[in-house]
């Protein structure tokens, strides 16, 4: 049985001015196993977060259930919901506006554990924050200090220990990396690896950057205006990406090697509004470089394509080369 | 013979305080050449940005350039101008891109009406009709298909791909030798990052134009520039063309930098400790603190020294033979 389990949840708003209506998550089925890391990723406006905040209750769906350790969670009360919390937990993508600036580190980190933890007296609270934030490599003196004495790889290092002290079994990490410099970056993503491994974690990792998420995830999960276009082990969807978005994402990648060049498919203008989405016919549709009148008639489902490689794409059979070479149109702007 | 367009030398940035001045920017060079696209890359605190604002004499106080020169080629030097002079050659000879669009933009006026404004502060008199037929040529130039609807809309009806794009084709409106961006793709998502990097490659440059582009991403230095110069602490620590510094860098920093990018099955560079504090002016190297090759030259600060032609490093490693750092 999956350890998360998301089936077929919808998420709408209401757009600012009362006029019309966001459709920022649509039908989205997805599971994620013990130990696994599953990256969700996607541009800004694809409904990635929502998604991510669905899972952990701090949205309620519209529609579908979210299931975790067999429990769906939109069923449960308050009561109930807040002990399912120690299991399920988050790291946001800003370190800084995640943390109280008035709460000293320790107090921070200690938090869950008053929560989570009645029966644990304070002395045994205090030896499981030294702990865990020597385990998040922090100085364990630095539970005396405030978040914002703090660099930013460190308030992202407090945001993690405030994630495992209850020994959850899933993270979702919304853009852990995103606003930190690489050589930082680097040392979380490691910190991120070497927790999964020993304690077992599972990982909702949240991303717009495909490097990163090729280095951490086993498989992936490519959102666009809140649906999943394609899906599956992380080296086959990046080898052998089947949906004309991934294809676009995956070439928009820069290779930092000067003398390679990746292949191109450029889409058509900027990502769309998600007030504006089709009812019918595929959400890429206005932007995509090989739409064929088909894919504005039905909905697109996402259909197996090859063993637990899913594509929302009618075209998703035909080879990549004669995909790019009818892309090749030279530079396309809206 | 390439021509120079922008030289500088022994550029230093100060801001200063109260209790203590803090050196953004300690003696930096670089040049670019017409038909080049010269990247500066590092991480945040380093200086880039703060180096360029002061070679465009855009820095607020306390921030003051204390040193230096920047010569534009026909104009002389930047540093050494009057403001009166400065607003002159800035956007006539030397146009600037910001990272957020938004900003450079003005949210109360029309698309049209700023682009007229930039044609009047540099005594371009020209009837409305010719000043919304030249705005609109640029538009189109810059891969815009409907210009007349950007030109009578304003900022906030922009998508932040078509807001950069507006930005650069008000840069490009005077046809500048020589366009300074930073950042200017940060902000954007990856798919539409690409289009406007294109843009610049394609669009912006050519025999006699250049482009001093600022980023902190590697990737766009590979894809987009002709040459690097990589930024440490507020000094230049190596210099030289992409294929080089990328193919062989020759300081640990530029390794380090390279080797923290996520690759499957590669160990991640783990560069350790943090930038130094730039309020005191160090004697030694400020890399030796986290280097993995620190010798005892390096508590003397290096200077920038050219190991090969069109390749300079500031690292006493670079004198030692046979040891690399790759």
């Amino acid at each position: 049985m999956a350890l998360l389990e998301l089936e077929g949840i919808s998420k709408q708003f209401h757009a600012r001015g009362g006029k019309g209506i966001v459709r920022a998550v649509n039908d989205v089925s997805l599971s994620i196993d013990a130990g696994e890391t599953v990256a969700l990723i996607g541009e800004s406006g694809s409904g990635k977060s929502t998604l991510g905040r669905l899972v952990l209750r701090l949205l309620e769906p519209d529609q579908g259930a979210v299931r975790f350790e067999g429990i769906d969670l939109t069923k449960l009360n308050t009561k109930e919901m807040r002990e399912v919390r120690a299991r399920l937990q988050v790291v946001f993508q800003e370190p800084f506006e995640s943390l109280n600036p008035r709460m000293s580190v320790g107090d921070i980190v200690s938090e869950p554990l008053i929560i989570h933890n009645r029966a644990m007296n304070s002395s045994e609270r205090e030896i499981r924050v030294r702990e865990t934030l020597e385990r998040v490599g922090l100085r364990p003196d630095s539970a005396t200090r405030l978040p914002g004495q703090l660099s930013g790889g460190q308030q992202q290092r407090v945001g993690i220990a405030r994630a495992i002290i209850t020994n959850p079994s899933l993270i979702v990490l919304d853009e852990p990396t995103s606003s930190l410099d690489l050589s930082v970056r680097a040392q979380i993503l490691t910190l991120l690896a070497d927790l999964q491994r020993e304690l077992g974690l599972a990982y909702l990792f949240i991303s717009h950057d495909i490097s990163t998420v090729e280095y951490v995830s086993q498989r992936i999960a490519v959102m666009y205006l809140g649906e999943i276009l394609e899906t599956g082990p992380v080296t086959d969807v990046i080898k052998d990406p089947r949906h004309p978005y991934t294809r676009a994402l995956l070439s928009s990648r820069l290779s930092t090697d000067p003398n390679e060049s990746l292949p191109r498919l450029r889409l058509i203008g900027d990502i769309g509004s998600p007030t504006d989405v089709r009812e019918i016919g595929c959400v890429l549709a206005p932007r995509c470089p090989m739409v064929i009148d088909a894919c504005r008639d039905r909905k697109i489902e996402l259909e197996p394509f090859a063993p637990h490689h899913d594509v929302a794409c009618i075209r998703a059979a035909e080879t990549s080369d004669a995909l790019l070479a009818s892309s090749s149109s030279g530079i396309e702007y809206n | 013979m390439t021509q120079t367009l922008l030289s500088v030398r022994d550029l230093s940035v100060e801001f200063v305080g109260h209790k203590s001045t803090v050196h953004a920017v300690n003696g930096v060079n670089l040049r670019v050449n017409a038909g080049e696209i010269v990247g500066i890359v590092g991480e945040s605190g380093c200086g880039k940005s703060t180096a360029v604002k002061g070679i465009l004499g855009l820095l607020q106080p306390p921030g003051q350039v204390t040193g230096g020169e920047a010569e534009l080629a026909g104009h002389g030097d930047l540093l050494a101008m009057k403001n009166k002079q400065l607003r002159r050659v800035r956007g006539a000879s030397v146009g600037y891109v910001a990272q957020n669009p938004f900003g450079s933009l003005n949210p109360i006026y029309s698309i049209e009406v700023q682009f007229r404004n930039i044609l009047r502060a540099h005594g371009e008199p020209a009837s409305q009709k010719i000043a919304r037929e030249r705005a609109r040529t640029m538009l189109a130039n810059v891969g815009i298909a409907g210009p007349d609807r950007v030109l009578d809309g304003y900022a906030h009806q922009l998508s932040g791909g078509m807001a950069q794009r507006v930005v650069i084709a008000m840069a490009m409106l005077l046809e500048p030798e020589l366009i300074i961006a930073d950042e200017p793709t940060t902000g954007l998502d990856v798919t539409v990052q690409r289009q406007i990097l294109d843009l610049i490659r394609d669009r912006v440059v050519d025999s006699t134009r250049g482009i001093l582009l600022v980023t902190h991403d590697l990737g766009v230095i590979a894809q987009y520039c002709h040459r690097v110069v990589v930024m440490y602490a507020g000094k230049v620590v190596e210099a030289g063309s992409v294929e080089t510094v990328f193919g062989d860098p020759a300081h640990p920093y530029t390794s380090a930098l390279l080797g923290a990018i996520p690759r499957p099955g590669h160990e991640l560079t783990r560069l350790r400790g943090s930038v130094p504090d730039l309020r005191v002016i160090p004697t030694e190297c400020s890399f030796k603190p986290r280097c993995d090759y620190e010798f005892a030259a390096c508590s003397v600060s290096p200077n920038l020294r050219e190991i090969a032609p069109d390749h300079l490093v500031a690292c006493h490693l670079s004198e030692r033979v046979g040891h690399g750092t790759s």
